[in-house]
């Protein structure tokens, strides 16, 4: 694994398909360092040039939904050449772990979260992979922060926000299988309070819920066919 | 392996039927080695543009019979031997899907044999599994009509990420037919779009669009302004090295991140497009990347066959589902994560 032109200390994190992580120190600052590295199968000015695109936009992206008003890791130093981008540490508990240990706060965890994406995508960033993982309670102001904006990007397209909730909601299903309707209730009950674009984005993401449900009532009745 | 479970079922001979598209293919299979007993078929080769549903269905009609023939021939046995007829329901073009589930259901009818129905990817996938050996593999399942990143978890094949328009295979074909390289779209077992980016000297790479949105791809952006770059007179052969390039970092991207998350250690590519060599070389790289192993299905069983109809259908007769002749109805949008495949799963039934 290639490993990134940075002078300061670098402790291995996680390695991702896209980019590694690395915990490091930016100036007497803790910081976490994304490296995303070329493809050996890719021509090499391609995956340059992906390199090079990402990096400088998701420092943007990041950039842009602070103006918004929703807590991300800030950058601090980017190198698109070379693919690195250094954000603030961010010290605190993923979402995913807090939702099981403190079942009373879910209600309010969710509804913090709604907020959020409806801050997001009242400025058209879509998240594009949107879990209860990459949501972090802060340690020291308890704000909720959302990281890794690695497969974020622009559109005001309904049907893009609409589909970043399903992702969420997918993930919730998988993690939290029990909370899924608490969750999803409260998430959607602030997401909509002052969203843009409310009844599009809705009536696109109950479609979305509803071929799913289509698909699973047609199977039942598939599978007694079958025996 | 997995594989040792159906060896403890007894046994049985199925008869697998194939026309979601231009092919009409006859396969037969057994869960005793060599397992695949005949693979045959015949392919609609359109003289000009691209595959138009209605003349597609008329050749399979017409070649049906003789192709069935062929297939208890190659296998030396009679409809007597078989136990079960399994079609491919679809994913597919409908009046094609139409053609085969008429004979399917014609020949389950008259020879009183149960009906199997199949699902076309999760044949394609299934046969894979058999050549490879694998266990469990992340699939990368790229053809004229069909492109998606597939792996099992919990009793289904999921759908991991795909594409949100125009298949891979779709790309390649119209690119090449509106640039004038086709038809013939195949020239010494390579597509005429490859070996015309292997023509381009410079290899000059144009900035065509790379849309990937999370896990899923989308080709139409590609094939328009590869087109007008055409249009407005680059060179073939560099809009053909960059198409190529593009189009297959895409889907090999959301390979990878499907394999990261899945944690999957094997690869296997099937489909029609598998048979190029360029993305041959290309996936053999993300997987040893990734310290997983890789298989391509050889071509004879990546492009659509009877014998991955047959082989999936054995693996469901197995599993008790079949289907009233009355109740097998086409769908041309079935997609794989609505089948469940109990031969999988640790307790599936083994009789």
């Amino acid at each position: 694994m290639e490993k990134p032109k940075w002078p300061f200390e670098l402790k291995p994190l996680s390695w991702g398909a896209e980019s590694n992580l690395y915990l490091t120190d930016y100036l007497g600052i803790k910081a976490v360092l994304k490296h995303r590295f070329p493809k050996k199968y890719m021509d090499p000015r391609l995956t340059r040039r992906l390199i090079k695109t990402r990096t400088i936009r998701e420092a943007s992206l990041l950039i842009e939904a602070r103006m918004a008003g929703v807590h991300v890791p800030l950058p601090l130093y980017i190198d698109s050449e070379n693919g690195i981008l250094v954000v603030k540490y961010v010290e605190g508990r993923l979402l995913r772990d807090v939702i099981d240990e403190e079942p009373d706060s879910v209600g309010a965890l969710a509804c913090t979260m709604g907020e959020m994406v409806k801050r997001l995508h009242n400025t058209d960033i879509i998240h594009g992979d949107l879990t209860t993982s990459n949501f972090i309670r802060s340690k020291h102001q308890g704000y909720i922060y959302l990281l890794d904006f690695g497969l974020a990007f622009k559109s005001r397209r309904p049907e893009d926000k609409a589909t970043d909730i399903r992702v969420l909601e997918r993930a919730v299903v998988s993690t939290h299988p029990m909370l899924r309707e608490v969750i999803m209730e409260k998430f959607i009950e602030c997401y909509t309070q002052g969203l843009r674009d409310l009844d599009s984005i809705m009536a696109r993401y109950r479609k979305l819920s509803l071929m799913g449900r289509y698909v699973a009532e047609r199977r039942k009745s598939l599978g007694a066919q079958q025996g | 392996m997995w594989l040792h479970r159906v060896l403890r079922d007894k046994e049985v001979t199925v008869l697998g039927i194939e026309s979601t598209a231009h092919t009409i293919g006859v396969g037969i299979a057994r869960n005793r080695p060599p397992y695949i007993l005949a693979n045959q078929y015949k392919r609609y080769t359109p003289v000009m543009g691209g595959i138009h549903p209605r003349e597609a269905s008329r050749f399979i009609a017409e070649n049906a019979p003789s192709v069935i023939s062929a297939a208890l021939k190659e296998a030396g046995i009679t409809m007597n031997d078989i136990d079960a007829i399994a079609v491919a329901l679809g994913p597919g073009l409908g009046p094609c899907l139409r053609v085969g589930a008429t004979v399917a259901r014609a020949l389950s009818a008259y020879y009183e044999k149960p009906l199997v129905p199949v699902n076309h990817a999760i044949a394609h996938i299934e046969i894979g599994n058999l050549l490879s050996g694998f266990e469990d593999p992340l699939v990368i399942y790229v053809s004229g009509g069909n492109t998606s990143i597939i792996a099992y978890k919990d009793g289904r094949y999921r759908v991991f990420g795909e594409t949100l328009d125009i298949a891979l295979g779709n790309l390649r074909d119209v690119f090449a037919r509106e640039a004038g390289l086709a038809p013939p779209y195949i020239s010494q077992g390579e597509h005429v779009v490859d070996l015309c980016a292997l023509r381009s000297r410079e290899k000059k790479l144009l900035e065509l669009p790379y849309i990937v949105k999370g896990q899923d791809v989308s080709y139409s952006g590609l094939l328009t302004a590869a087109l007008n770059a055409l249009k407005q007179g680059a060179k073939l052969e560099d809009v053909c090295y960059s198409l190529v390039e593009i189009s297959f970092s895409m889907i090999l991207e959301v390979a990878e991140r499907g394999l990261a998350h899945t944690r999957k250690k094997q690869v296997l590519l099937t489909g029609g497009v598998s048979a190029s060599s360029i993305l041959d070389k290309k996936t053999k790289l993300m997987a040893e990347a990734r310290g997983a192993s890789f298989y391509n299905v050889p071509r004879k069983y990546a492009g659509d066959n009877g014998a991955m109809i047959a082989w999936a259908g054995v693996l469901a007769y197995l599993n008790n589902i079949v289907m009233e002749p009355s109740e097998a109805v086409i769908n041309q949008r079935w997609r794989p994560d609505e089948v469940e495949v109990p031969w999988r799963s640790q307790n599936g039934r083994s009789n």
